[in-house]
């Protein structure tokens, strides 16, 4: 649905974010982009959301030319939407509620609609006990959660998430591996990031950027076990696919599965290792 | 500071009724020329106010910083200046007299006692009453929407701000910012500059958020 071609961009002091970049969204339900810090990947997602205008190449909204006049601006964002980096930089009310209602009710819809989309979308993300707290009493995962359940609320297409676990705690990661995992199935999302662990498990199509170029893309597997390439974009393998390459370990999806499959073939009872993962809170370590 | 609002015994009854209870503290207070009326309406409120769970300690923290205020109205009000020496009480230095009437203590007392009245009814309501709940409100009585609007952004961006510095100030304190006066000095100087950068980029951001979420000059809060 969405496609990038050619696509450059300059700032203003001459660097060059992005150079030529081809991408194509409908690679797969949830992309990744991965690169080093300054590698173009913000600047990127900027461009895609039409915030900042390409200095040359095109990107494309089923096969349509994104245009940047206020209306089809307005249009493009009601089918693609971002959940920014720091929700601190996303949320402008201090009530949780209105917070989410913020991108409908900017669309003048019907408020009966709105509460039942602020109330589905607060669940999707495990909000709704908190729904009447102020926001400056949240954790940054739960603002996190409030940033999250404020673009899902608008029911966009593709969502595009920059750096989306950075700064949360382990369980809260797994959480949002299990949100992105739901919602690729209603729609396309896009991730940026530099934690290969977490890419690795929740996207199916990878882009490599570096310098603001795409050095190299394919499935996790083909991304994620080419050393060279991800030494070239300063990254480097994601744990599961080190064990693998180095240790013989089999391939997984998932360190669930990798401790599951472990234990089913061993025929082993007992400890289930594989099921704290989800909850890291129980994970110990074999040896302990 | 807010934290109270949230949590008190009161924090889920109707606001509409915690409103009108302030509202009608201070237009008693206003009206009323008896200092023990409002001598009573300061003492009812604060009784309740710290019967919603409010504690002592704090409530005359946050009571402290407006009686500084209102004594030294009171002393302006009472203190009176003559060439003769008519005032009922007075000492004498140099050429005038200093000292008090019966009318203006009369003025000071009713003019301290209102404002006391006055103060604790909407310290009531600022410590039982969230401020989302009492845009709530505002906004049910039609109070024009821009007002609410700026409320509402001014209310949590004072969170981000207090945040933001105090984590600068964190950051220098753990380095011996604030060891010396000499360092303070440079060290409040650097806060304030930093602050005031933070502000533009967080503006621009906020500018960036507000467009992908087709912000068109209003910020709604539902009917």
């Amino acid at each position: 649905m969405i496609r990038i071609e050619g696509l450059s961009y300059t700032y203003d002091d001459g660097t060059h974010a992005l150079k030529r970049v081809d991408m194509d969204f409908n690679a797969g339900r949830s992309i990744g982009i991965i690169g080093a810090n300054g590698s173009g990947k913000s600047t990127l997602l900027l461009a895609v959301m039409g915030v900042i205008k390409a200095s040359s190449g095109r990107i494309t909204v089923q096969d349509e030319l994104l245009k940047f006049g206020k209306k089809r601006l307005r249009q493009h964002r009601q089918h693609v939407n971002m959940v920014f980096q720091d929700p601190e930089k996303q949320i402008f009310f201090s009530r949780i509620y209105d917070d989410v209602a913020f991108g409908l009710r900017n669309l003048d819809m019907d408020e009966k609609l709105i509460h039942k989309k602020v109330r589905s979308s607060l669940d999707k993300v495990d909000m709704t006990p908190l729904g009447n707290k102020p926001v400056h009493f949240l954790s940054y995962g739960q603002k996190k959660r409030v940033s999250i359940a404020g673009i899902l609320a608008m029911d966009p297409e593709v969502i595009l998430m920059d750096e989306p676990s950075s700064g949360l705690d382990p369980q809260m990661k797994e959480s949002l591996k299990r949100i992105i995992h739901t919602q690729s199935r209603d729609r396309r999302i896009v991730v940026s990031s530099h934690d290969m662990d977490f890419i690795y498990e929740v996207c199916d199509y990878i882009y490599v950027l570096s310098g603001g170029q795409v050095i190299g893309e394919g499935t996790p597997t083909k991304v994620f076990l080419d050393k060279g390439l991800l030494e070239r974009a300063s990254l480097k393998m994601p744990w599961l696919a080190a064990i693998h390459a180095y240790l013989g370990f089999p391939l997984e999806r998932s360190a669930k599965e990798l401790f599951e499959n472990d234990r089913r073939s061993k025929n082993e009872e007992g400890n289930n290792i594989g099921q704290f993962w989800n909850d890291t809170s129980g994970y110990k370590r074999k040896d302990d | 500071m807010d934290r109270y609002a949230y949590t008190n015994k009161i924090a889920d009854i109707g606001p509409g009724i915690k409103v009108a209870v302030c509202i009608l503290a201070i237009l008693i207070a206003m009206s009323s020329g008896n200092w023990l009326i409002n001598a009573g309406i300061f003492i009812v409120m604060a009784v309740s106010t710290l019967a919603c769970g409010i504690p002592l300690s704090f409530y005359s923290k946050v009571l402290a910083i407006p009686f500084g205020f209102m004594l030294m109205g009171f002393f302006g009000i009472v203190l009176n200046i003559s060439a003769d020496n008519i005032l009922a009480w007075s000492v004498r230095l140099g050429p005038h007299y200093y000292g008090f009437t019966q009318e203006s203590v009369a003025d000071g007392v009713l003019t301290i006692s209102r404002s006391a009245a006055a103060l604790s009814g909407t310290i009531f309501l600022a410590l039982t009453t969230s401020a989302d709940s009492i845009m709530r409100v505002a906004l049910r009585y039609h109070v024009p929407k821009v007002l609410l609007e700026v409320s509402v952004l001014i209310y949590r961006s004072i969170f981000i701000f207090l945040e933001e510095a105090i984590v600068i100030y964190r950051a220098q304190e753990l380095r011996h910012g604030y060891e010396s006066f000499r360092v303070a000095r440079i060290s409040w100087a650097m806060l304030l500059k930093e602050l005031f950068k933070r502000v533009f980029s967080r503006y621009d951001a906020m500018v960036i958020s507000l467009e992908c979420r087709n912000y068109n000059g209003q910020f709604k809060m539902g009917d």
